[in-house]
């Protein structure tokens, strides 16, 4: 155990090799408090109050989300309807009764607290939309800006003055969305012998393909793979439901196999084996972490019970939702242009779905496409009525 | 609840809403936005210098950082250690070259690489972290996780918040896997310092300071590779008082200002507050130089420390303690065999010192269970494995004799020589199995 106290950070290639990951969870390491940060960390307490005054509006929308039966925080929400609409981390939510908290004020300085219902949810984003019945809350202000650069100074609001946290956003907002990568369901280790299987997901394209652990991958396509990297590119840019030609090494003999690629998206535990396992040694990872169609990655430090809030920036602008604690080092929130699209038709209690204005607008492309093809039909019916009068005219004669 | 009521809350909230002074909160404000504006800066500036480093196999995956523009990389000393010397170099455009590692003092965790291709390379300063203070404002950056074609390296803020004698710079920016090598700037852009190494605590992320790197220069780029890769800021063989200490200076010297509970020295009569001066011989001006000196002995040492209390000055002998805080008697009582011994000998005063010689070889891990010693993890092609114990078997008997738990089971086993047969009796789900194991030698 005492190799986890500390390590080295050298990447895992090993991301895939399965052999260097702890039998015991590292998180179980004695802790040896650390002296010194929380006078000289950005934790302390003097840092995180110049903070405030960037919270000052977005704290009033934010809310905590309680498991009735057991009193225990399972998110954060935000308000984004004065007429009573919340949204939270879906994932989080368990099913369960839930009681929510506003921000304290003077008139209630102990928050007030009431149930609510969860009335819609979008899967994609992750997102629960809930409903209490109250109105003349103050809604979040989601505009549909830029996102923030990396180096921005963001802070997490909580029910209270003082933020929950701070921090910069780390990476330009970027989609995670892997429902459109193609998956094998291979893990695999570089070794002197070539890319070796060392283990296979069950109800994989892999495993219907009959791939075997120890196989030895050679080639994908055609085509040489020397590295772990090379493969997941490889794959990753094939679409799921794609045919891929492996040729791979058993036991000294060459087969060609074919599989049939299916959606990463559709395996989140077997992608979430190839994380470093350290990311979750220090605190607890949000158990959906990754997918979402827009996320801006940043570097505050959040329990999964502390997802569902605003994330502000300096000038107290709503820039995202805190949507997944995903790593030791990244937490991930959805920013604001994605919400302001989400929660157009949140008066009706219902999340708006693109794809349902997607899906309506290529009906009626079609339908328009079929009205001009009957058309032209009709125009080249009357052409070849005409032809056909004056053929007969013709050879009548 | 009342709707009507909670209409009402909103304006209030407004009206009581506001800081003890606006006018302060706006200068904190803008001193947050002038910090802002250095780090957005700095990220642009230093971006395309920061590479990930592998090798032709992308077998192991680290970060560096180009220092010059004839294309010098400050890394890790174990990442080139992993990659080999032949290296694979990746920007944050995607753009590819070749480089050499140069030397390393895995001591320290220090080395160089440079880049073949000659060439105008993009690259970012080095600073002096010599004048890093605690508590100043520090980005972290890496190819986290190594190379990800989607997104540039992550940026990440934090502040200096302890230092260690060998060069540790120790901050709350966090760190992951593939960090590993990548720089650590300044709010200048400076590179101050470079990521080693983690624990547990999201707040301990471990760099090594650039003027680590100063001097051994000639030596790493003259190739030479040095040191025990240990983690020297958290050496498991270095010794502890049982003491801590802050880090500021009080009148030249380390003021104590904790003493570990359940620790011989918390025995020995120290009062928080008291102040070391004296080591043995040497002067303690501070915690770093006490540190220093205690990196240079051993557990067990019994060492003559004074210290200032008031006007007083105070004598003590210390008995220098492991990092669970135990001396060296402890540490030989906590010693499993010795554990064992000592069970024997309760149930049998006249039990003799298990022998030496060939030990037996199992191949399975036990555990103590509720109900017996349960089979843990099996070592493939061992004994247990050939006998096809399964990890979750719950073993109840060997050669008839009943097992309560692992330590039990373990003696039964010991007494044998390799290449005997032994008869376990295990419990597989509600099934009850004998099985035959022939031990090997290890």
């Amino acid at each position: 155990m005492k190799r986890y106290a500390l390590c080295f950070l050298a990447g895992f290639s090993a991301v895939y090799a399965e052999a260097p990951m702890p039998e015991t969870p590292p998180a179980a390491v004695p802790e040896i408090a650390p002296v010194g940060v929380e006078k000289y960390g950005k934790r302390a307490s003097d840092v995180l109050a110049q903070y405030a005054p960037t919270v000052a509006s977005a704290h009033l929308s934010t809310v905590r989300v309680f498991n009735k039966a057991t009193s225990k925080q399972v998110a954060m929400a935000t308000v984004v309807s004065a007429s009573g609409y919340l949204i939270s981390k879906a994932s989080e939510l368990e099913n369960a009764d839930i009681e929510v908290l506003f921000a304290k004020s003077s008139v209630c300085p102990a928050g007030l607290r009431m149930g609510a219902k969860i009335v819609d949810t979008c899967r994609a984003f992750d997102l629960a939309l809930l409903k209490v019945e109250a109105s003349g809350l103050n809604p979040a202000v989601f505009m549909d800006c830029p996102p923030p650069v990396p180096g921005t100074f963001l802070t997490a609001a909580d029910t209270e003055e003082l933020p929950l946290a701070f921090g910069v956003a780390s990476v330009n907002a970027r989609s995670l969305d892997d429902s459109n990568k193609g998956f094998l369901g291979v893990m695999l280790r570089s070794t002197d012998d070539g890319l070796k299987i060392g283990m296979v997901t069950e109800k994989s394209a892999a495993a219907d393909a009959g791939l075997k652990v120890n196989d030895i991958v050679l080639k994908v396509n055609g085509r040489i793979v020397a590295t772990v990297d090379e493969f997941i590119h490889t794959v990753g840019s094939c679409k799921p439901t794609e045919r891929v030609q492996l040729q791979i090494k058993r036991a000294d003999e060459l087969k060609d196999v074919d599989a049939i690629l299916r959606a990463r998206g559709d395996f989140p535990q077997a992608m979430q084996r190839f994380e470093d396992p350290r990311n979750s040694m220090s605190g607890a990872l949000s158990s959906h972490r990754t997918g979402f169609p827009a996320a801006l990655q940043h570097d505050l430090f959040l329990k999964p019970a502390e997802c569902g809030g605003p994330l502000t920036d300096l000038d107290g602008h709503i820039v995202g939702i805190n949507i997944a604690h995903s790593g030791r080092t990244e937490s991930l929130a959805i920013p604001s242009a994605s919400l302001a699209i989400l929660l157009k038709t949140v008066e009706s209690g219902k999340f708006f779905h693109p794809e349902i204005e997607e899906l309506q607008k290529s009906k009626s492309n079609l339908e328009e496409e079929m009205k001009r093809l009957d058309e032209m039909e009709a125009r080249i019916k009357a052409q070849v009525d005409e032809i056909a009068k004056k053929l007969q005219a013709l050879v009548g004669e | 609840m009342n709707p009507l009521n909670f209409r009402l809350l909103p304006l209030l909230l407004v009206a009581t809403l506001g800081f003890s002074s606006a006018v302060f909160a706006e200068a904190n404000l803008d001193a947050l936005r002038e910090r802002e504006k250095k780090v957005q800066d700095l990220v642009t500036r230093v971006m395309p210098a920061i590479v990930c480093i592998t090798n032709s196999q992308g077998s192991g995956t680290g970060s560096g950082v180009v220092i010059n523009k004839e294309g010098l990389i400050l890394t890790a000393g174990h990442v080139t250690q992993a990659t080999g010397k032949d290296l694979e170099i990746i920007f944050p455009d995607g753009k590819r070259t070749k480089a050499t590692a140069l030397g390393a003092n895995y001591g320290c965790d220090t080395g160089l690489a440079k880049i073949n291709e000659p060439g105008e390379w993009p690259f970012a300063e080095m600073g002096d972290s010599n004048k890093l203070a605690l508590g100043d404002w520090l980005v972290a950056m890496g190819h986290s996780g190594g190379f990800n074609a989607d997104r540039k390296p992550p940026v990440r803020l934090g502040r200096v918040w302890k230092r260690d004698p060998e060069g540790g710079i120790f901050s709350d920016c966090t760190l992951i896997g593939g960090d590993s090598g990548g720089p650590l700037f300044d709010l200048q852009g400076k590179v101050v310092g470079i990521n080693s190494s983690i624990n547990a605590s999201a707040d301990h992320n471990r760099h090594i300071a650039v003027d680590t790197f100063l001097g051994d220069w000639e030596d790493l780029m003259a190739s030479k590779v040095w040191g025990d890769l240990r983690m020297s800021g958290n050496d498991f063989k270095r010794p502890k008082l049982g003491l801590t200490f802050d880090n500021e200076v009080h009148e030249g010297g380390a003021k104590i200002i904790g003493i570990t509970e359940n620790t011989p020295t918390a025995k020995l009569g120290f009062k928080e507050g008291d102040i070391i001066t004296k080591f043995e011989n040497t002067p303690i001006n501070n915690n770093w130089s006490l540190m220093r000196e205690l990196s240079d002995c051993k557990i067990g040492q019994t060492i003559k420390i004074e210290v200032k209390r008031g006007e007083e000055t105070v004598g003590f002998e210390v008995e220098l303690l492991s990092r669970e805080g135990k001396n060296k008697q402890q540490l030989a009582e906590d010693h499993p065999r010795e554990k064992r011994r000592r069970k024997n000998a309760d149930a049998d005063p006249a039990a003799p010192e298990p022998p030496s010689g060939p030990r037996p070889y199992f191949g399975a891990a036990l555990e103590n269970a509720a109900d017996g010693a349960e089979v843990k993890e099996i070592t493939p092609d061992s004994p247990a494995a050939k006998a096809g114990l399964k990890s979750g078997d719950i073993l109840k008997a060997i050669d008839d004799k009943p097992t309560p738990d692992a330590i039990g089971a373990a003696g039964l086993i010991r007494p044998h020589q390799p290449g005997d047969k032994i008869s376990l009796t295990i419990k597989r789900g509600s099934e009850e199995l004998k099985i035959e194991l022939t031990l090997d030698k290890k």
